[in-house]
């Protein structure tokens, strides 16, 4: 009996053995042949596409280690075609690397592309398995070449850079969500209607930074008008939970109040026959700065008044986004008919019409503790 | 025939985690259409229907069984027919074996479309075939203690995936456009469920290797398959909404969005334990494609010249079907057209309760 033991326990060994052989039944490529693309950049041109992949490469980027965190440690790789995938095989040619897109981080659009389309998001990112779900998606101001082809002097690689700008934005409420699985998911269900983050180069002082510009309206697919910054509070409020958006308040002639939210909940509620939408905010908000020429504490009545002024602040904000931006162009950017199997003209015409009712409320916390 | 001792016996428990790792199989590589036509909460509904519909076809079975408990559905023929026995096993016996050529195929074209493209189909089956016919070999038992493991890992798995998964959700209400044809698809979605549950014939073959309470598991099974699928249902519906038609794989792509602070990608645990699906899956049928072959009366080196030929011609024929996505669409929706299931499970044992009654009578 102990020998038959022993032999099993051999016999399994050996065919766990066997197991670590088979790796070589199938083709496989080594880490240093392989490009690990960490952007994606797509541009448009007299009807050709441009594409800018920045792939993980320290040799490339001047470092003299493996890594080095002083040095970009990234190469950037264009090629051109007539479609997109025409393009992207191209890339692949230009080098001797196989490119690698797992480890993709960004996929940048410019401004020009962006307008004239892009249901390749759809088409071709989405579905793809090689493209990673939580990619994030955002629009160029410019070009995407010049975003992806910025060299920025933050962290090891300057697509982790800006990943990290778009990450922390959208948690303190200054964007919009932009991974990939949801773009394509509202861009599916509101007829190609959503929201992007916006994003520019800046240049200081021989530097350059990537910073956000503000909000892409895609309508249909295309890319309608970039929205400023100070212009997004509406959206924003209206669409999610907002945190640490700083909203400034003027209480009187000597003080300005920052107001910071804590946190914010929102619900949208639309009447039975589409002819009246109720929107609910509720902001529980911190003082975060007071700016006076004496300083002087807040009363309880400043606080009062202050509640009344950010309420009033939000409640235009809504109600400007809201007047300009869906009710004049029919664009779902609030997915309020995501679910239904209304046409296009149907939406745009309840949209046009809908009777919209704003109603904040919102709480600052006194003296550090919760209302 | 009743003093049949089965040495090769599992558990009512055992019996049901295999039945659920088998069906389950199907679901990781659900895509919408397969709930069929109809819409919203009624496609939830129908999941329920279809397994009740499928507790209701399996009465002459379980009669059977009541009748001759320890029997196997070919047994209870006995000496009533031979000639009609030997039809049996052989519907049953490709049945099986068309059921684990199906699951190798299946996952040869998974792996072959989303991991890895250059991989040789032939080396995908080959080795998938052999190593099913070596679990199918050791029998049942240990294939059952195997499917209790991999559940364990798959429920793991699931949790993970959900936790993965929750800031994507987007919570809608799901009551479904009423439309001219809601009643008809609502019944065609039924039939679809219940068409596409070929572990209900999987039950039949199993029922006498199973010790214990068996139409109270299969009862469980059903409750259990009917729970695990709306949570995954539902997890795609809220978290993919329409995207959900786009994507080849659905779940898997649920997999590939859930992130985990170790782990990058969920996608590899995903394509691990459908691995482990598909094989168990495959050698369970091929284990009871054996059964139901080795009632035809051959010697032992025709037998051993058979089972080589039969491994070598499953190879040929998945790697066939995974090459020519047309002739294994069409094997799908034969499969699931139901046709087969109802003969299997419920036309051979209601005409073998007849052939018996006569028997008996006459005798």
């Amino acid at each position: 009996m102990k020998q038959s033991n022993l032999l099993r326990y051999l016999f399994a060994l050996f065919g766990f053995l066997c197991c670590i052989g088979l790796c070589g039944c199938v083709e496989s490529v080594e880490l240093s042949e392989r490009a690990l693309v960490q952007a994606i950049g797509i541009d448009v041109e007299d009807g050709e596409y441009t594409v800018t992949i920045q792939y993980f490469s320290p040799e490339n980027g001047g470092g003299q280690a493996m890594l080095d965190i002083s040095k970009p440690n990234n190469y950037i790789l264009s090629s051109t075609g007539s479609t997109l995938m025409e393009a992207l095989s191209k890339a692949e040619q230009r080098q001797g690397k196989d490119i690698f897109y797992v480890h993709n981080k960004l996929l940048v659009i410019g401004k020009e592309a962006a307008s004239q389309g892009v249901t390749y998001l759809t088409e071709y990112f989405s579905g793809n398995d090689d493209i990673k779900a939580n990619v994030l998606v955002c629009i160029a101001d410019s070009k995407a070449s010049e975003v992806v082809g910025a060299q920025i002097e933050q962290g090891i690689l300057p697509a982790a850079s800006l990943k990290k700008l778009l990450e922390n934005a959208e948690e303190n409420g200054q964007t919009s969500s932009c991974e990939l699985i949801s773009v394509t998911r509202s861009l599916i269900e509101q007829n190609g209607d959503t929201v992007l983050p916006a994003v520019q180069i800046q240049k200081e002082e021989d530097k350059e930074l990537i910073t956000l510009s503000g909000l892409a309206l895609v309508q249909d697919y295309h890319l309608r008008e970039i929205l400023p910054q100070e212009d997004c509070t509406g959206f924003l409020f209206c669409k999610k939970s907002v945190s640490r958006r700083a909203l400034v308040c003027k209480l009187d002639e000597e003080r300005t109040v920052t107001l910071t939210p804590v946190r914010s909940n929102v619900s949208r509620k639309l009447s039975g026959d589409k002819s009246e939408l109720t929107v609910q905010i509720h902001v529980l908000s911190d003082v975060a700065e007071v700016l006076s020429e004496e300083p002087s504490p807040l009363s309880e009545q400043d606080l009062d008044i202050l509640e009344q002024l950010q309420e009033k602040q939000l409640e235009q904000a809504v109600l400007d986004f809201y007047n300009h931006y869906v009710r004049t162009s029919g664009a779902d950017y609030l997915g309020l008919f995501s679910n239904t199997t209304l046409s296009r003209e149907e939406i745009g015409k309840f949209l046009s019409e809908i009777e919209l009712n704003v109603e904040v409320s919102t709480d600052i916390r006194r003296n550090n503790q919760q209302n | 025939m009743r003093g049949i001792q089965r040495t090769n016996q599992i558990t009512v428990f055992q019996m049901v985690c295999v039945l659920l790792l088998c069906r389950f199989y199907q679901f990781l590589t659900y895509t919408p259409e397969q709930s069929g036509q109809a819409k919203g909460i009624w496609s939830l509904i129908s999941v329920l229907c279809s397994a009740l519909l499928t507790l209701i076809l399996l009465i002459p079975v379980l009669a059977l069984n009541k009748r001759d408990p320890g029997l196997s559905v070919i047994e209870c023929i006995g000496n009533a027919s031979p000639g009609y026995a030997r039809i049996v096993a052989l519907c049953y016996g490709v049945f099986a074996a068309v059921v684990a050529l199906y699951t190798v195929s299946t996952f040869s074209v998974f792996i072959s479309s989303t991991i890895l493209p250059q991989a040789s189909m032939f080396f995908l089956a080959a080795s998938m075939i052999l190593a099913a016919w070596y679990g199918a070999a050791r029998g049942i038992e240990p294939s059952a203690r195997l499917a209790f493991l991999i559940l364990i890992c798959f429920l793991a798995s699931l949790i993970w995936i959900i936790r993965g998964v929750v800031p994507y959700l987007e919570i809608h209400t799901i009551t479904g456009e009423p439309d001219q044809q809601a009643v008809w698809n609502f019944i065609k979605s039924i039939w679809s469920g219940t068409a596409r549950d070929m572990e209900a014939v999987l039950f039949v073959l199993m029922l006498p290797y199973v010790k214990g309470n068996k139409k109270k598991g299969f009862i469980w099974y059903l409750v259990l398959y009917f729970v695990f699928s709306i949570v995954c249902i539902l997890l795609m519906w809220f978290s993919l909404g329409k995207l959900a038609q786009y994507q080849r794989f659905p779940f898997y792509t649920l997999a590939s969005m859930a992130q985990a602070p170790l782990l990058d990608r969920m996608d590899a645990i995903h394509i691990a334990l459908w691995t482990f699906f598909a094989y168990l899956r495959a050698g369970i049928y091929l284990y009871f494609s054996g059964i139901c072959f080795s009632h035809f009366k051959v010697r032992n080196t025709t037998k051993k010249v058979l089972t080589c030929l039969g491994i070598a011609g499953l190879i040929a024929a998945a790697v066939f079907l995974s090459g020519n996505t047309l002739f294994l669409t069409g094997l799908r929706y034969f499969m699931s057209g139901g046709i087969f299931t109802l003969f299997l499970i419920v036309v051979i044992p209601v005409s073998i309760l007849l052939i018996r009654r006569k028997w008996d009578e006459t005798k």
